[in-house]
């Protein structure tokens, strides 16, 4: 019993120590996917609701990652979604499915394709797949301008998520782009 | 220190506390969904034939023993992660060997037992790295078993339970620490169970996981310690002090969960002369949507 509990005490101590890992290396999305760091999703029969709320999402290609396009990586606590290309993304369907199945998402990632075309002071991409708007974000947007098709990997404000409409432009901040 | 100064408070900081059973995950790890659902049903299996007074083995010259089955069927709805029901309505199935007028005489009980529900309150927090909440869960034990025959399945009673729990998880690492306090109710026919003061640790390892099949396996070790007051039933006196110990292997895949606990008693000192709980035996099957 006395091991028992200096292996407890041990354990609560290194609670202290692992609690708060940073666990945001730069995440990038592969083409037709969308990547969510979310924080506590470490088991994924706790995130069993999670994986079924996002399962039932109408533009994830659920012939990928098993049978619902959903992949949780509980060592990254990341969770990746395949996503049918002509189809528009509702990241705030994405936000609420992560929130009530238990979790706090705290970055989305994407990777988008499309024309970017300068309309007024912003850089709006357009898919030519699912006609989706996105606003790119960023210094060198503007050098995007014009120059075809193209793929922009870029991170979607996490406190703006849950506000976006269906229909209005996603406003993405680039890390990244690569001609098509 | 702030993973400490929310554990430790939980662990020691309380000193009355409660809860249903030990550990079970379709009752704490999920569903954590809302409007999460889920049921299990959970075979757990105990006696002995050792005769204790107090900590001592003592001679047993009419065979005295115990052996209890109940097969439990678990419910759980979530409205959100914070507020939970539960509901754990047990099948008792048991018997023993009592001395009566110098003589060992048979008994035994089979049905409904003892309806608890509990109230699971929850608070979480969502790390980088790890997940982890606290809980506080009244119970209710309604006195649904029968009182009658030699061995009744229930003590007709109403029983007040809490508990406040801790768990702390990681991607490989699995705490839960319960705390809990049960006021048992006087009782029909002179059956009166003492008060029940209990705290279960489990510290478990996930060795195992596929993100595609949604498909793992955690192995823990239990410990249980659990103080009885000296109470009555219709063999003779109750209560006393227990600990003890064993493997919990857990597989699940998606929202089927398999459970198998064995657990061992190390240390027993009992009340007046009675048999021993001896190993117990879990097993359970839970199904979450």
């Amino acid at each position: 019993m006395r091991v028992q509990l200096v292996i407890c005490a041990a354990l609560l101590a290194t609670n202290v120590a692992i609690a708060d890992q940073d666990n945001t290396a730069e995440i990038v999305a592969e083409p037709n996917q969308a990547v969510i760091q979310v924080n506590g999703i470490v088991c994924s029969f706790c995130a069993y609701g999670t994986e079924k709320n996002l399962s039932k999402l109408s533009f994830l290609d659920d012939s990928q990652f098993g049978d619902n396009g959903v992949l949780i990586d509980i060592q990254s606590q990341r969770v990746t979604l395949a996503l049918q290309p002509d189809q528009k993304i509702d990241l705030a369907q994405v936000y609420n499915a992560i929130k009530k199945g238990g979790y706090d998402p705290v970055s989305f990632h994407v990777n988008v394709r499309g024309q970017v075309r300068k309309d007024g002071d912003r850089y709006l991409l357009t898919s030519p797949d699912s006609g989706q708007v996105f606003e790119i974000i960023g210094d060198d947007a503007g050098r995007l301008v014009d120059r075809g098709l193209i793929n922009v990997n870029g991170q979607v404000d996490v406190g703006r998520v849950a506000a976006l409409k269906i229909g209005q432009p996603v406003p993405v901040v680039m890390t990244s782009s690569a001609t098509n | 220190m702030r993973s400490a100064g929310y554990l430790l408070p939980a662990l020691f900081g309380f000193a009355l506390t409660t809860n249903v059973s030990a550990h079970q995950p379709v009752m704490d790890m999920a569903p954590r969904w809302e409007h999460g659902y889920g049921f299990q049903i959970r075979y757990e299996s105990y006696g002995s034939d050792t005769l204790l007074n107090g900590e001592s083995e003592v001679d047993n010259p009419f065979n005295r023993d115990n052996d209890v089955s109940i097969t439990w069927l678990e419910g759980i709805y979530t409205f959100r992660r914070e507020v939970r029901l539960s509901v754990k309505i047990p099948y008792v199935d048991h018997h023993r060997s009592v001395v009566q007028n110098g003589a060992s005489v048979q008994e035994s009980g089979r049905g409904l037992g003892d309806v608890i529900v509990g109230v699971p309150l929850k608070r979480y927090k969502n790390d980088a790295a790890a997940t982890r909440n606290i809980a506080f869960t009244p119970s209710i034990r309604l006195p649904t078993g029968s009182t009658s025959g030699d061995y009744p399945v229930g003590d007709g009673s109403t029983d007040l339970g809490v508990s406040f729990s801790a768990s702390f998880e990681k991607a490989d690492l699995y705490q839960y620490y319960d705390l809990f306090y049960w006021k048992n109710g006087d009782g029909d026919r002179g059956i009166n169970e003492g008060d029940e003061l209990g705290l279960d640790i489990n510290i478990g390892w996930h060795p195992y996981h596929d993100n595609v099949k949604n498909e793992g396996i955690f192995l823990m070790l239990d410990a249980s310690l659990r103080y009885q007051d000296r109470g009555q039933n219709l063999a003779g006196t109750t209560g006393g002090k227990r600990i003890s110990t064993g493997p919990v292997f857990v597989y699940y895949r998606k929202g089927i969960m398999f459970r198998a606990e064995y657990k061992y008693p190390v240390y027993e000192d009992l009340y007046g002369t009675q048999v021993s709980r001896g190993p117990e035996l879990n097993v359970g099957l839970g199904f979450v949507f």
